[in-house]
């Protein structure tokens, strides 16, 4: 009797397989930035230090290897990291917000991000806020997948296609804000950023105003007096670094506007192979899967004592090959994509490459200078505060 | 030399550093500025005006074919590219009374109402500026940049 319904199985599996071929839901609503209803105190403002972005290189699947770009992901690290910095900015619930190529460890909130999968269908960034004190705000992995009207031209909003992604974090971080942090810690997160700049600058001052507590967290221990010299020079030094960093924000915007209409045409373009690829990928393994099942149902057919099951098996054996003959198809189809897709991304990275090249070199060649710069204050300052203490134990003596 | 004239001597040679930094800074800005221009956009990124993205959440976005201004500042917030002129701290600063003094424009300078951020950034910077040859190199860089005299 079981023998008798093999068949039957069989061909149930096939169709139960076809029936369950994945359909990706896409969302076509777009997440509004959100601002804080309540009125911000200019004083309360905290300032955001966004990182440029990893380019998660090492992180990518191999399914996904061919569909990335080694110098487009690097160019992306710049564009992501600009846009998000603009979904804060424009939220208008924070101080000033930088994207900056090093340390972060003197901003109010410190954003660092690594990409995991941007193909122009999905986005994927795993991000990381803490504060200056060290507390994390957000540990989390953000996904946003697109439909065909995000490059719609007809349909397309002002903002980039994966603005969205941004904003959500944006929301998340302010949300995060709202529950938990009160004004009181609003000003010690101002005042520990404000020592850790002091720190890096005049180290045997000020190292001992901030201590780690058992949780890694950074608690104030004291706070420099009113009217300390030290603290105007820093304060000094402090603006200069603020001019500095607006000086490669300079750099950053230009190179985002030069890199948009290319980028954005070739994630649409990609868009659409990616979508050709994966609906391809789907129905060959579909059809693989069907296909060895029927070669298995009709084999067992044969050995059937049920006269309808034995005379079916050469259609059902010949349905199987055909379907496997179908899926080698589906799979040449999709390599003459993924061709497609990489003459698309060796264009783009010939035109984005030179200028991401141009933008790092510049950027290293300011923040050299800068260093430098730094260091001899550093020095100034040390010798300065020996002199300090010299006299002060002169004129104690 | 005394404990206060070595003081002295040091906070100079800060001095000069701060103005030699503002130089190779305000060089770069002015480079990227062109640059953005070349490239069809009147809006530099960097908030030297520091008048973009306020608390009320009406960013600057105008001007550019990008959708923000990034680090242009809150309205009296610390840094967002405010020349160091003594821009007002919020709670939580630790107070910087080391308000620097302004020194009177060189006659042959109009006023700045027609200044655009570098101009202006090289106007403060000069204003600011206590040594008087180092002065008179950010005036005259003021001068060739907005083409007075020419």
């Amino acid at each position: 009797m079981l023998r008798m319904f093999k068949p039957l199985f069989f061909l149930l599996l096939m169709a139960g397989v076809s029936a369950c071929s994945t359909q990706t839901v896409k969302s076509t609503t777009f997440t509004p930035i959100e601002s804080d209803d309540e009125g911000l105190v200019e004083e309360e403002l905290l300032d955001i230090g966004i990182a440029i972005f990893e380019p998660g290189l090492d992180d990518i699947p191999r399914n996904r290897e061919e569909l990335t770009f080694s110098d487009v992901r690097m160019a992306e690290t710049y564009f992501a990291s600009y846009n998000l910095a603009g979904a804060l900015q424009n939220s208008g619930n924070w101080g000033v917000v930088r994207v900056v190529p090093g340390d972060l460890s003197s901003s109010d909130l410190a954003i660092t991000g690594t990409i995991l999968q941007s193909d122009g269908e999905t986005m994927r960034v795993q991000v990381h806020v803490k504060d200056s004190t060290g507390a994390t705000w957000i540990n989390k992995e953000y996904e946003e997948v697109v439909s065909k009207y995000s490059y719609d031209p007809r349909m397309r909003r002002s903002e980039d296609a994966f603005q969205g992604l941004f904003n959500k974090i944006a929301n998340d971080l302010l949300a995060y804000k709202q529950r938990n942090i009160s004004r009181e810690k609003v000003l010690n997160i101002r005042t520990v950023s404000q020592i850790q700049f002091a720190r890096d600058f005049a180290p045997q001052i000020f190292d001992d105003y901030v201590e780690e507590d058992r949780n890694g967290i950074l608690q104030v221990k004291r706070l420099p007096a009113q009217n300390d010299p030290v603290i105007n020079r820093i304060q000094d030094i402090r603006e200069r670094d603020y001019l500095y960093v607006d000086a490669l924000q300079d750099y950053y915007s230009n190179f985002v506007r030069q890199m948009e209409t290319p980028y954005t045409e070739f994630r649409r373009m990609s868009y659409e192979e990616v979508m050709k690829m994966d609906k391809l990928a789907a129905d060959s393994r579909r059809n693989m899967i069907m296909g060895v099942a029927a070669i298995i149902g009709g084999i067992a057919a044969t050995q059937s004592n049920n006269a309808a099951a034995y005379w079916s098996s050469p259609v059902i054996l010949a349905s199987g090959g055909w379907l496997i003959k179908d899926a080698f198809s589906k799979g040449d189809e999709r390599q003459m994509h993924v061709e497609a897709l990489a003459e698309l991304g060796n264009s783009l990275e010939m035109e984005i490459a030179p200028q991401t090249i141009e933008l790092e070199q510049r950027t290293i060649t300011l923040s050299g200078s800068v260093e430098a710069q730094y260091e001899q204050w550093r020095e100034l300052l040390a010798d300065i505060y020996a002199n300090d203490i010299g006299e002060a134990t002169s004129s104690d003596l | 030399m005394t404990a206060s004239e070595r003081r002295a001597a040091l906070d100079a040679r800060l001095n000069e550093g701060f103005a030699e930094f503002d130089g190779m800074i305000l060089g770069e800005r002015e480079r990227a500025q062109s640059e953005a221009d070349e490239a069809g956009s009147g809006v530099m990124s960097g908030g030297g005006s520091g008048g973009g993205g306020g608390a009320d959440g009406s960013g600057d976005g105008s001007g550019s074919s990008s959708p923000m201004i990034i680090a242009s500042a809150p309205e009296g917030s610390t840094g967002g590219g405010i020349m160091p002129a003594g821009n007002a701290s919020r709670q939580g600063d630790f107070s910087n009374n080391n308000q620097p003094e302004t020194f009177p424009v060189p006659e042959d300078i109009p006023n700045g109402n027609n200044d655009d951020v570098v101009a202006r950034q090289l106007r403060e910077a000069a204003m600011a500026e206590p040594d008087p040859e180092l002065r008179e190199k950010l005036w005259d860089e003021y001068r060739a940049y907005t083409g007075l005299g020419q």
